[in-house]
């Protein structure tokens, strides 16, 4: 699954350390998020989409 | 490698798994002391020897409350994928060398060696980990 999370926390600037903060999470984990090694869970895309402030289905796209 | 001390599972398993292998080096030294001085009957003998098995069984449980209590999912899944590729390597390492035993190919190992094979494998994960996700799992 394709994700726009680098780009929208490029935007913030934010760094992966400061994400990974705001989501509870470990900086690794948002590197493989952000790299598609991972797929969230659904809670954690809900987090991320409350960060953001935005719509899972506008960060999270189909293949 | 990098290990997260900030992390308190982390902290919580390294902890684990540096008593359990203080233990064990204790009560294998006092075992093999006690059962070559004399103690060969009773059941004396049956805690001596019960002791570094059940500081063995210690490395599982801290693995174990690892899984439990990590709270970031990735790295979760990786843990468990590093139980995973340790707990195959054990039982291929147990097969192999069991059929070979059984065939008189190779001489006898005790089966806590099978332990050792997975606490291997369990490292060899965090590599594959490394590779194929970009963190080697307990260690990020």
């Amino acid at each position: 699954m394709k994700n726009r999370l680098k780009d929208l926390r490029a935007e913030r600037d934010w760094s992966q350390k400061d994400l990974a903060h705001q989501l509870d999470v470990s900086r690794q984990s948002v590197n493989a998020l952000e790299t598609g090694k991972y797929d969230p869970s659904l809670p954690l895309a809900f987090r991320i989409a409350d960060v953001f402030a935005m719509p899972i289905e506008e960060i999270f796209l189909r293949d | 490698m990098e290990f997260n001390f900030s992390s308190k599972p982390n902290r919580r398993f390294l902890i684990r798994m540096i008593s359990s292998t203080v233990v064990f080096g204790l009560a294998m030294a006092v075992a093999r002391y006690l059962t070559t001085n004399g103690l060969d009957d009773g059941p004396l003998v049956w805690v001596v020897a019960l002791t570094p098995g059940l500081a063995m069984v210690g490395f599982f449980y801290a693995i174990v409350m690892l899984i439990i209590e990590q709270k970031d999912e990735f790295i979760r899944m990786l843990i468990l994928r590093q139980l995973i590729i340790g707990t195959g390597i054990a039982l291929s390492f147990a097969a192999i060398w069991g059929s070979l035993e059984y065939f008189e190919v190779v001489d006898h190992i005790y089966p806590f060696y099978f332990v050792v094979a997975f606490l291997v494998g369990f490292g060899f994960g965090g590599l594959v980990n490394r590779l194929t996700h970009g963190a080697w799992g307990e260690m990020s």
